[in-house]
């Protein structure tokens, strides 16, 4: 405990510069989606507590803005505003919009009919009310919508790095990714800490005398243009070429780390979602990414794969990772389990992929017609033995990985299954493993090396980037450490890899990482 | 002043207030008294366009108000509402100085006009920076009627002004607008439901039912002269005190005999009710007599027997 509180502190320390400038960009994407937000919502509440007829259907808006979820509303704006902070600057203002129209729809109903009626009758035009009297006495009310939406949006910024944004969420997104619990918490507690301490400042604004609300009222906006201003907006949109990666390639040494290393690689990226990052390349927003190689939307987008003429991608072969208890109660499961092994090859799994991920097929279809096609699908026998639960990481491939599994465990077995799919990362999948939440998953042996293992460099290089070695290797160690057991490899090699569109590649005759290298580096 | 012609005001195809008409004049004290409902406070709230008129014509000073902006009119009449309505975020001072302000007045008038007013209304002036949640009921209502007053308006409009107050608070304060010097030369136009309220204040009584003025007069007027079985009822349960309280000693000075004087008999002012002059007896223990004069150095005792006998006779004089 003190040693991991000693090497998070350590941790902190040494990335405080980062750090600092990510809590930055935070605060500063917080702030600008707030003050528009404030700009736009104050007046539409007004607005509404003077029509009310229309206060049903806009109040009912933008609530229903607010169900959507983060995540998804950050994909809906890619199409629109491509990436970076425009969208999810947008998003967030979507989000802060409903706390402050509300309460500032709610503040000046609420205000006592008397009040008003008395400042009518006295000869005072609709304006004066609504600044005199109206105003100051609903800004309580109001305030404790801007507190609300202030607080939302320290939440929601984090996913903001999903989208090439910045903030805090590239700690904790590149955290989770890396099983790396301190890039999590140098992440998560600023986040939090940023959160307390806002809401605790706008409580206090808020119950300041009602007299001195009118100076709040205009010193506010001030503070809030000020902290915006901390929000430098990333030099996304220039002339070079620019490469978006996951928060898990960035962190990793088969990743942009190596990249750098060995290639010395020095090229001008963003941090991004995987969920994201293809459209962007498509769509010309970025040039180079980080993406799998029997990824689906390879062939949907028109991307090529760099060649990795220096090796240093690892192999990720994949195979279902189970626990042996699971094994050994259910002898049976390991056959079954290892029918689909060599049957999906590189090509045949990007083709799987790409029906999932672009022709929107369902997993279960594209499963179903795949094992049919091999001869492999018998129809469910309904047993009720003991329930199997098969988790996945939350993208297509997996997805497709654990429908066939439950498949074939239904068909051949009379053992029941549970899917846990779309869990978030390497990080989540595996500690629900230990942690007997699941009882299988598809890993790739790639990362049970890397992340899973944190295998020293020195085991690595004996390995030497072979296939079976590498196998062996982590077979050994997970039963050893964790008591699990891995299965037959599926066959394919879905391994990191740098991608470009077609057109670029052709255009400036990059084709392996180093001619890239070499592109850039003339281009300077 | 205030001239209202034929006037009508529906709210969803429902007649509130059905074509009436009636004059106050100058300085006079109107009241509208009527139960709830009955279109009162909608008439008043027409005066200053709180409430638009359907059809008909209100004019001030001979002006159709509706050739007035509204803010203009309503600057120029004091407002008095049930339920004060008090800025709660301005001091009792800014509460006041509300229609100065609006008329842009300078500063130091406005300072000076508001101490003056809070010293004619009995309020101390250290109230001038407290806010209005810190004062009682009463004076509250109290600055609310000098906020009504504050720029001198020739007409004040009341609605239930002592509404929310409390049956003691409400009598005492009542009797202390009713004597204020301030209002002696206003036009008011006063709604109640409160037929005690009403005699006191009003010189004229408007008493209103569905919509319409039922009988139009003085309080004695109504008492005595009943204009059908409705103004006879309304005032039914409570006749007698309300009989004693619409008649002063001067009406009934004819009536009062005065041959026998009596030295050191308490004095009453003529402008005393009977139901004054009563309390007054009521309270004294030996002597069953008091003194009134009309005409200087001519005064008339009067005891519990004479005031009736006189009430009586001043009732078949002048409606019979």
């Amino acid at each position: 405990m003190n040693e991991s509180s000693q090497s998070l502190f350590s941790f902190m320390q040494e990335q405080s510069g980062k750090i600092f400038s990510q809590l930055l960009a935070h605060i500063g994407l917080t702030f600008i989606s707030l003050l528009i937000a404030v700009a736009i919502g104050v007046p539409l509440g007004i607005f509404i507590s003077k029509k009310k007829k229309l206060s049903g259907s806009v109040l009912g808006f933008v609530g229903v803005l607010q169900t959507i979820p983060s995540i998804a509303l950050l994909g809906f704006m890619i199409p629109l505003l491509g990436i970076g902070p425009k969208p999810a600057i947008v998003a967030l203002f979507l989000y802060a919009l409903l706390p402050i129209v509300r309460n500032t729809y709610t503040g000046i109903i609420g205000v006592d009919a008397a009040v008003k009626d008395a400042a009518k009758g006295m000869g005072m035009s609709g304006r004066q009310i609504l600044a005199k009297v109206e105003l100051p006495l609903s800004m309580p009310v109001i305030l404790a919508g801007i507190r609300t939406a202030t607080v939302i949006n320290v939440g929601v910024a984090t996913l903001a790095a999903y989208i090439a944004a910045g903030g805090l969420g590239e700690f904790i997104f590149g955290g989770i990714a890396l099983n790396n619990t301190n890039m999590i918490l140098a992440g998560a507690i600023p986040a939090a800490l940023l959160a307390i301490v806002l809401d605790f400042i706008l409580s206090k604004v808020q119950k300041l005398n009602l007299k001195k609300v009118n100076t709040a009222f205009w010193l506010f906006p001030l503070c809030v243009v000020l902290l915006s201003s901390f929000y430098l907006l990333p030099d996304i949109y220039g002339s070079k070429m620019l490469a978006g990666f996951t928060p898990e390639f960035m962190g990793r040494q088969d990743g942009y780390l190596g990249l750098k290393k060995i290639y010395h690689l020095n090229i001008r990226n963003v941090v991004i979602s995987d969920a994201v990052m293809y459209k962007a390349a498509y769509e010309k927003r970025l040039d180079v990414i980080s993406g799998y190689s029997t990824d689906g939307r390879l062939k949907a987008f028109d991307l090529i794969v760099l060649k990795d003429d220096k090796h240093i991608f690892p192999p990720y072969y994949v195979a279902p990772v189970i626990r042996k208890e699971v094994l050994q109660k259910n002898p049976s499961l390991a056959n079954v389990l290892n029918q689909l092994a060599g049957h999906i090859n590189d090509s045949v799994m990007t083709e799987l992929n790409y029906r999932v991920d672009y022709l929107k097929q369902s997993p279960d279809k594209v499963a179903k017609d795949f094992l049919m096609e091999q001869g492999l699908y018998k129809e469910p026998r309904n047993g009720n033995s003991a329930v199997i639960r098969i988790g996945s990481k939350i993208f297509g491939e997996q997805y497709i990985l654990a429908a066939m599994y439950s498949m074939l465990i239904k068909g051949n077995t009379d053992l029941q299954v549970e899917t846990k799919t779309g869990l978030g990362g390497t990080k989540i999948c595996f500690d629900a493993l230990t942690n007997n939440q699941i009882d299988m998953y598809p890993e790739y042996t790639g990362t049970a090396l890397l992340v899973i293992l944190q295998t020293p460099d020195s085991i690595i290089r004996k390995l030497n980037a072979d296939e079976q070695k590498i196998y062996n290797y982590v077979q050994q160690q997970f039963q050893k450490i964790y008591n699990l057991e891995w299965l037959q490899p599926v066959g394919f090699n879905n391994s990191y890899a740098l991608m470009m569109r077609k057109e670029q590649s052709k255009k400036t005759g990059v084709y392996t990482i180093s001619n890239l290298v070499n592109y850039l580096k003339e281009k300077e | 002043m205030i001239t209202v012609e034929n006037v009508v005001k529906t709210f969803d195809n429902k007649k509130a207030v059905d074509g009436i008409s009636f004059e106050v004049k100058a300085g006079e004290n109107a009241v509208l008294l009527g139960t709830s409902g009955c279109g009162k406070t909608t008439t008043l709230r027409m005066i200053n366009r709180l409430a638009e008129t359907t059809s008909g014509n209100i004019y001030i000073n001979g002006k159709n108000i509706k050739e007035i902006s509204p803010e203009d009119l309503r600057r120029n009449i004091g407002y008095v509402l049930q339920h004060n309505g008090l800025f709660p975020h301005y001091t009792i001072a800014e509460n006041i100085a509300i229609v100065p302000e609006l008329l842009k007045w300078p500063k130091e008038k406005i300072v000076k006009r508001t101490s003056e007013l809070l010293e004619q209304l009995h309020l101390p002036q250290i109230y001038l920076s407290m806010y209005p949640q810190e004062l009682s009921g009463g004076q509250q209502q109290r600055v609310g009627l000098a906020r009504a007053l504050a720029a001198d308006p020739p007409l004040l409009l009341m609605d239930e002004p002592f509404g929310a107050l409390d049956a003691v608070t409400r009598a005492s304060i009542t009797n202390e607008f009713s004597q204020l010097e301030v209002l002696k030369n206003k036009t008011i136009v006063l709604v109640t439901h409160d037929i005690h309220e009403a005699f006191k204040m009003g010189d004229k009584i408007l008493l209103m039912d569905k919509g319409k003025i039922v009988q139009a007069g003085t309080a004695a007027d109504l008492l005595f002269k009943p204009a059908n079985n409705f103004v006879t009822e309304f005032f039914e349960s409570q006749r007698m005190q309300l009989e004693l309280n619409a008649v002063s000693l001067k009406d009934i000075w004819p009536f009062l005999d005065n041959t026998i004087f009596q030295n050191n008999l308490n004095e009453v002012s003529p402008d005393a009710t009977i139901w004054e002059a009563m309390n007054i007896l009521s309270l004294k223990k030996r002597e069953d007599s008091i003194t009134t004069n009309v005409v200087a150095d001519e005064r008339k005792p009067a005891g519990f027997d004479s005031l009736f006998i006189a009430l009586s006779a001043y009732k078949r004089h002048r409606y019979e």
